[in-house]
């Protein structure tokens, strides 16, 4: 699936997964910048300013919480984040997706499922529905 | 020798089909990473070498379609099998030649890796 271009903010801890997600992403025409940790990732969102951010859960570091958390306390979550996580509760979610993710996509997942999220995630966001449950 | 290997190490079987799962996945997305590379030298062949070049990339792309339907299948196995159902994996581990899949794997099983900012070295094989 061929998306728009973009610069993507990439951060899994897990070098699989990362790995996974760049080579599909770049494939796709994307700009992708990828992290291990929170303080990475505040670095790449720093320098890069993506147009998109994909988020582990469980990120070393701050962990997604963290990391959403530190973007809207320095004014830097002005693009869409999806979430990714593996047992993920509706408690998770909920905090999550009030810090300001758009989206998540529970693991495991094909390279084939994460193109298509993306270029959901791409889209302009509905006003009325900012949070978008899916695939839980 | 595998620095990383680990004595004694035991992983639920849902898990180690997983953790493979993702590896073919991995290796599925690397194959078309090569089709696309081998698309782009095949525009700068003569036209008499496009054809067994082109042989070469649709072997390329079906070897992309098999680790994908392997990986799909991994996965859905690993959905199948009881979380307490474990086994030991240090052996079959040590078994990995190529150091940096050995690492990751042993990392994504709960044997701990070199730290996670190391920069690991894709291609390092590690030689007996």
């Amino acid at each position: 699936m061929k998306t728009t271009a973009s610069r993507i903010a990439v951060a899994d801890t897990d070098r699989t997964v990362l790995e996974l997600l760049q080579i599909r992403l770049e494939l796709s025409g994307h700009r992708v910048y990828v992290s291990r940790d929170s303080a990475e990732l505040m670095e790449a969102v720093k320098n890069a300013r993506p147009n998109a951010m994909i988020l582990d859960y469980n990120l070393q570091g701050a962990g997604a919480k963290g990391v959403m958390e530190e973007l809207r306390r320095k004014s830097l979550l002005t693009f869409p984040v999806l979430l990714m996580g593996r047992n993920l509760t509706p408690e998770n979610l909920q905090e999550i997706m009030q810090l300001g993710a758009r989206s998540c996509i529970v693991k495991p997942f094909s390279g084939q499922d994460i193109l298509e999220r993306v270029s959901w995630l791409m889209r302009p966001a509905p006003a009325a529905r900012p949070v978008h449950y899916l695939n839980v | 020798m595998n620095v990383f290997a680990v004595s004694r190490l035991e992983a639920p079987v849902a898990t180690t089909l997983d953790v493979v799962a993702w590896e073919m996945e991995l290796a599925a997305a690397r194959c078309l990473m090569l089709d696309a590379m081998l698309g782009r030298v095949m525009g700068r062949l003569a036209d008499e070498d496009q054809a067994e070049f082109m042989e070469g990339m649709h072997i390329v792309d079906l070897l992309s379609q098999q680790l994908t339907g392997l990986s799909s299948f991994t996965r859905k196995m690993s959905e199948k099998v009881p979380i307490e159902v474990s086994a030991q994996v240090d052996e079959a581990l040590q078994g990995i030649t190529l150091g940096a899949l050995a690492d990751r794997m042993t990392a994504a099983l709960g044997g701990g890796e070199k730290g996670i900012n190391e920069r690991e070295s894709a291609g390092n094989v590690d030689l007996f």
